[in-house]
């Protein structure tokens, strides 16, 4: 994804409610070599708006998804961080615009990766051509 | 909450978070000048 946010002039920054020493971990599972940063107070996480809870966790869609991925073989590994902290995406800037808005409401719910795309790139549509 | 009336990107951008070598970086610095898509994951692992 880092090199279609990139085409459109944007920048990637991933933030964890980690610990700094749980970073290196993350990018060699991941191969991300982009921005990365943690948070362990979450107060980012909070001022966002995420949701934080067991319920969140273990929500009924959160379960189905998670056995869909066990049965298509993925295996997690050990979590670092907060367990029960649930994620977002955010397109911001520049400056105080906020372009695309996405809190996860559980376990493995995801933004459209097109619509986030879509936010960084706000140029109108090419007017048709010819006559 | 007075700091509700503002945008999202303003009340995030003052903010620090940590790099991988524990250095305190301030959030709104990356979205100052362009753009970001910014990831919120909800563990590492």
């Amino acid at each position: 994804m880092q090199p279609a946010i990139a085409e459109r002039g944007g920048a990637l920054v991933v933030l964890g409610p980690a610990r700094p020493e749980h970073i290196a971990g993350f990018r060699a599972a991941t191969g991300y070599d982009g921005a990365l940063f943690v948070d362990p107070s979450l107060g980012s996480f909070r001022e966002a708006g995420l949701a934080h809870g067991w319920a969140e966790t273990f929500h009924p869609l959160a379960v189905v998804k998670g056995v869909r991925a066990f049965a298509s073989g993925f295996r997690q590994g050990v979590r670092q961080g907060d367990p029960v902290q649930q994620g977002g995406t955010f397109v911001l800037g520049p400056g105080d615009a906020v372009r695309f808005e996405w809190r996860d409401r559980h376990a493995g719910d995801h933004p459209d990766l097109h619509e986030v795309l879509a936010a960084l790139d706000p140029r109108p549509p090419s007017p048709p051509s010819g006559p | 909450m007075p700091g509700m009336s503002k945008p999202l990107a303003a009340r995030l951008a003052p903010l620090t978070v940590l790099d991988e070598e524990g250095r305190a970086a301030v959030l709104g610095s990356t979205w100052e000048h362009r753009s970001a898509v910014v990831a919120f994951v909800r563990h590492f692992g």
